[in-house]
């Protein structure tokens, strides 16, 4: 369970994020959507304990962060925006070096990975991560979480990066990991992946949930009953007739 | 040859030594390297003409033009272990060249157009070789234009050879090998560099006459060989028939260069090989964070290069001048300067990849304690082989005393060269700490050096000579209490610091 209490960061005079309020329960997948600067990444690294909140209570699987940070970091899996890996390690000896870094069993890890290996046609293990190109970053980045199974999971931007199939399974994954209790958390641009994978959506923009709900929740919001999430979400930031307007120009 | 040019005056606006200067603004491009070549190359020319001038009169023409060549054998040898991996590297690493190899060009002009950056960045080949060609051409009183013309097509030669085996050898190189080799053939030249300028007559002074003028001969059978590349410019002066051979040569060597690089594919090359992994069987993170930190420190070709530096360049030095006394401190600074180094490229591995490091379930503290012990330890076990050396030749175990403060020298080294680090992180891993900074670090290692390590080398192993120098109570407060003090200073201090230095970082986004 995730929860966020009147988080608040500021940088300086700029608020990044306002006042924010989060209560995202075990097997749901929560989608957190906003236009660029919005404030999402800064949530997510105050919701995973590497940024420290101006202001708010932060509370994981009813563990308080301030109290508990490392039990928290122990038991939930991060995906950050940019895959940003040791060049000089080999792909397999960063999966080793979360193995003992987050104290989990090797036997069940060296299945795991396997079969993850599988899943994701990772056959680069063996090479250094400095001559790995993006995609593939992503998907030992995303191994790394996936292989430990972690109770709450924050993901930003997963899927970039991914080719088709990868995209797929890891969607895939992530609804049966939170068939079996654990609790997702994402950021996308893909609206599709959001509208077809969230349970419930939240909508952040200038640092303020302005929205938060399931589509069906949104749609009575705003009194478009079949609106689509990308027409919701323009909608809400105030750019649909930005855009029109540009395309009309163009 | 267009091609090549049109590249080049794009190519130069954007390269890293270069890459400074706004459009439009400031000197061209071509100014820099050409400032540096003639203030180098002045000097250069006026000191050689001047010795070259006097062997002339000393000795005879033979013998000087034994001397030259044997100088252009040198500079051959160390100028294409120098360019070739660079230029390998340079085609790997450089992201250009993706971007160039999507235009119609041939790519041996892209060859030429990155082997002529690396030139420009690696100019003292040219420095060398120009004005010390020229400054032995005027000493013989030949023609200037002509000299000009050979030490030109000399270049041309051992560029395009260079560009061969550059064309040759990438083929089989991935990124990591090239990087490797490239370093490797670093360190090498700096040996080579080190014992062609170490060897002189006195080498000669422990023979026999006879022996002295056999080896002087088989030397000379070997330099001065026709089918030494090294001999041909000295040769071409006088023959112009050399001098043609020498340009069929060079003209031959560019025509392979352009053929055999229209094969390669300047990608980083993976065998296609199934390697198996090796999962780990260790759990618990106790020695996670330093088994990661040491693999990436001796994966780092500069590291690793620094370390055998430190123990190398001192060695080298005591071997020529057999005297231990300047290669101790030579040895304790640039080894305590280096483990601040490396220590900083350890932070700057883990600032590489924020968020990452900082999602870790440790204490940040725990994250930073291998950056501050592993250049500690490896250090102080090269300074106990160095010691181990000295007892070796001078039977005085009691260097051994010196090994404790050392060791606390170079965890203040390694401690100094995080916060350096943190206080202006960088992504250039290459350039981890620089500035001004540099010479900061520099000072305060050398005066700490001066507190603890060399005070008390200076008591144990030069005490006669301190005693005699600063009288027998103030020696015993030099190289005896004041080490004892400092030291303790930075136990203290080092121990308050790792709370600071993971405050820094978690600051750091």
């Amino acid at each position: 369970m995730i929860e966020a209490l009147n988080l608040v960061k500021k940088f300086g005079d700029f608020v990044a994020v306002d006042g924010i309020n989060l209560k995202i329960l075990p097997g749901e997948i929560y989608g957190f959507l906003g236009p660029n600067g919005a404030g999402k990444t800064t949530t997510i690294r105050m919701l995973t304990g590497t940024l420290k909140p101006t202001f708010g209570k932060i509370k994981i699987l009813g563990m308080d962060m301030e109290d508990h940070e490392i039990e928290i970091k122990r038991s939930i899996g991060v995906v950050p925006e940019e895959p940003k890996l040791y060049p000089y390690l080999k792909g397999y000896e960063f999966l080793n070096f979360i193995t003992e870094i987050f104290k989990e069993n090797p036997k069940e890890m060296k299945k795991r990975i396997e079969e993850l290996c599988d899943a994701f046609d990772v056959n680069f293990l063996d090479r250094y991560i400095s001559e790995y190109s993006h995609g593939m970053k992503q998907k030992l980045m995303v191994m790394s979480v996936l292989m430990r199974k972690p109770k709450v999971v924050f993901l930003d931007e997963p899927t970039v990066g991914l080719d088709a199939k990868s995209a797929k399974i890891l969607k895939m994954l992530l609804k049966k990991m939170a068939e079996e209790g654990a609790t997702i958390f994402l950021t996308t641009h893909v609206l599709e992946i959001a509208e077809k994978m969230c349970d419930r959506i939240g909508i952040i923009d200038k640092g303020k949930l302005i929205a938060e709900g399931t589509l069906k929740d949104l749609r009575r919001m705003e009194g478009e009953f079949k609106a689509s999430l990308e027409d919701l979400f323009l909608k809400l930031t105030g750019q649909g007739e930005e855009v029109e307007r540009i395309v009309r120009e163009l | 040859m267009k091609e090549v040019l049109t590249i080049l005056k794009y190519g130069l606006k954007g390269s890293g030594i270069f890459a400074r200067r706004k459009q439009g603004k400031g000197i061209p491009a071509f100014i820099i390297p050409l400032i540096f070549i003639l203030a180098f190359g002045i000097p250069m020319y006026l000191v050689l003409r001047e010795s070259f001038s006097y062997l002339l009169n000393t000795t005879s023409v033979a013998q000087l033009e034994f001397i030259v060549t044997l100088w252009c054998f040198f500079l051959t040898i160390i100028s294409i272990t120098t360019l070739f991996p660079f230029i390998i590297y340079s085609l790997i690493k450089n992201e250009e060249i993706e971007m160039l190899l999507s235009f119609p060009i041939a790519k041996g002009s892209i060859i030429v157009y990155q082997t002529i950056l690396t030139l420009m960045s690696e100019s003292f080949l040219t420095v060398f070789f120009l004005f010390g060609f020229l400054a032995y051409t005027d000493s013989m009183g030949y023609n200037r234009i002509l000299s000009i013309f050979t030490s030109l097509t000399y270049v041309l030669l051992l560029i395009s050879l260079s560009m061969l085996l550059a064309v040759v050898l990438g083929r089989f190189m991935g990124k990591h090998h090239a990087r490797k080799v490239h370093m490797i053939m670093y360190f090498i030249n700096i040996l080579l560099f080190v014992l062609f300028s170490q060897m002189n007559p006195s080498v000669l002074k422990n023979m026999s006459f006879e022996d002295a003028l056999k080896r002087l001969t088989s030397i000379k059978k070997f330099i001065m060989n026709p089918l030494n590349p090294a001999y041909l410019p000295i040769l071409a002066i006088k023959h112009i028939t050399v001098l043609l051979i020498m340009i069929l040569l060079v003209m031959i060597l560019f025509i392979l260069v352009y053929r055999l690089s229209e094969d390669i594919s300047f990608e980083m090359t993976y065998k296609k090989r199934k390697k198996e992994v090796a999962f780990s069987e260790r759990s618990g993170k106790a020695l996670s964070t330093f088994s990661k930190d040491f693999k990436i420190f001796f994966r780092n070709e500069h590291m690793v290069f620094m370390m055998f530096y430190s123990i190398g360049f001192p060695l080298i030095y005591t071997f020529f001048s057999k005297d231990f006394s300047f290669s101790f401190p030579l040895m304790i600074y640039i080894s305590s300067f280096y483990a601040a180094l490396a220590s900083a490229f350890l932070s700057s591995q883990e600032f590489l990849v924020i968020p990452l490091s900082k999602s870790f379930p440790v204490r940040l503290e725990r994250l930073f304690l291998p950056k501050l012990l592993i250049p500690t330890l490896l250090y102080t076990l090269i300074y106990v082989i160095f010691s181990i050396i000295y007892i070796s030749m001078t039977d005085n175990l009691f260097v051994l005393l010196t090994v404790p403060f050392t060791f606390l020298l170079y965890l203040f080294s390694s401690y100094l060269g995080i916060r350096f680090y943190l206080k202006k992180p960088t992504t250039n891993t290459k350039k981890v700490i620089s500035g001004a900074r540099i010479y900061v670090l520099e000072g305060l290692i050398l005066l700490v050096g001066l507190f603890t390590s060399i005070a008390i080398y200076l008591y144990v192993c030069m005490r006669d000579s301190l005693v005699k120098f600063l009288g027998e109570s103030f020696a015993n407060l030099v190289g005896l209490a004041l080490p004892t003090i400092t030291s303790l200073f930075l136990i203290f201090y080092i121990s308050r610091g790792m709370k600071r230095i993971s405050d820094i970082f978690s600051r750091l986004d």
